[in-house]
């Protein structure tokens, strides 16, 4: 998509992309440490919902209850135009 | 189409993801054709999106990419090539399959010239020596908002246990990412944030993920000069 901008309209996209990823870096900051940490686990460090049950040592179903939470909270924050 | 929905619980995990293959196959079967879970996935969409655009990306100066790429080809050893820790990561959604693709080869390469901590300072680059307990070697590739740090030699872990990147600034120790090592003992963890010259990126051995201090003792560390 980037390079069928002009110039002016990509460095103002890329102004765009970095504000809303440092908003996000703010509202998983916000999200309760259990939810943030589950999410991460996930996304960034590559583990199933079962091996971070493992790891925390807490129920499958609390895990997975904390992704959607977690989830939902910055879905929310997107709506309110995070 | 299985008539039975999947959980939102499970079309989270999926959209993270985060289910066991089984599970994943078992949601991918029932989706075609059903418009109440392809409406969720729809809706968590921006909100997966959004996190993969949470860690900058980096991009190499060309000269740096094609030195060490060079050397990559006609030094690296092929077993150094294996996956970044995370054995799931190969079929992530996550920044770690996108921006860190080219860094990843940047850091194996320089991994194999001699474990070096490479700074790319946008204008060219900078060495500075790892220091590492015996048998530890690695690189770190820094940028302006975020950093990759690439190991080998690294043991297995124990059941639960996770390895945790450290950066202390001044007398402040932040928690970074945790990782596991592939079993030929390589891994790759991106270090979050911009690091400033005297900042010190550490690795740790933890018993779980989760701690706000080190508690272990400190496996390597390299100082941003």
């Amino acid at each position: 998509v980037l390079e069928t901008q002009p110039a002016e309209q990509r460095t103002e996209t890329e102004a765009i992309r970095r504000e809303t990823a440092g908003r996000l870096r703010q509202a998983l900051g916000l999200l309760p440490r259990e939810q943030s940490q589950v999410i991460e686990l996930a996304y960034f460090g590559g583990f199933s919902h079962s091996e971070i049950a493992e790891m925390l040592n807490e129920p499958l179903g609390t895990v997975k209850g904390r992704m959607r939470l977690g989830m939902d909270k910055i879905r929310a924050a997107l709506a309110e135009g995070l | 189409m299985s008539t039975d929905h999947p959980s939102r619980d499970d079309l989270v995990a999926y959209s993270l993801g985060a289910l066991e293959p089984g599970e994943e196959r078992g949601v991918e079967d029932h989706l075609p054709g059903c418009d109440r879970c392809d409406r969720e996935l729809e809706a968590l969409a921006p909100a997966v999106a959004v996190l993969g655009e949470s860690v900058e990306q980096l991009e190499p100066p060309p000269e740096l990419r094609d030195r060490v790429l060079a050397v990559a080809r006609s030094e690296a050893e092929p077993d150094r090539t294996a996956e970044p820790a995370g054995h799931r990561k190969a079929r992530l959604p996550g920044f770690l399959l996108r921006p860190a693709t080219g860094l990843a080869v940047l850091a194996i390469a320089a991994a194999g010239v001699g474990g070096y901590l490479v700074r790319d300072t946008g204008g060219g680059e900078s060495t500075v020596p790892v220091e590492a307990t015996t048998g530890i070697g690695g690189s770190l590739v820094v940028g302006d908002t975020s950093s990759m740090l690439s190991l080998h030699g690294m043991a297995p872990l124990p059941r639960q246990a996770v390895y945790q990147a450290w950066v202390q600034h001044g007398s402040a120790v932040r928690p970074s990412s945790n990782f596991i090592p592939d079993n030929s003992g390589n891994a790759m963890t991106a270090i979050d944030g911009h690091l400033s010259s005297g900042d010190q990126v550490m690795v740790t051995q933890e018993s779980a993920p989760g701690h706000t201090t080190p508690t272990g003792p400190i496996l390597l560390s390299a100082t941003v000069d």
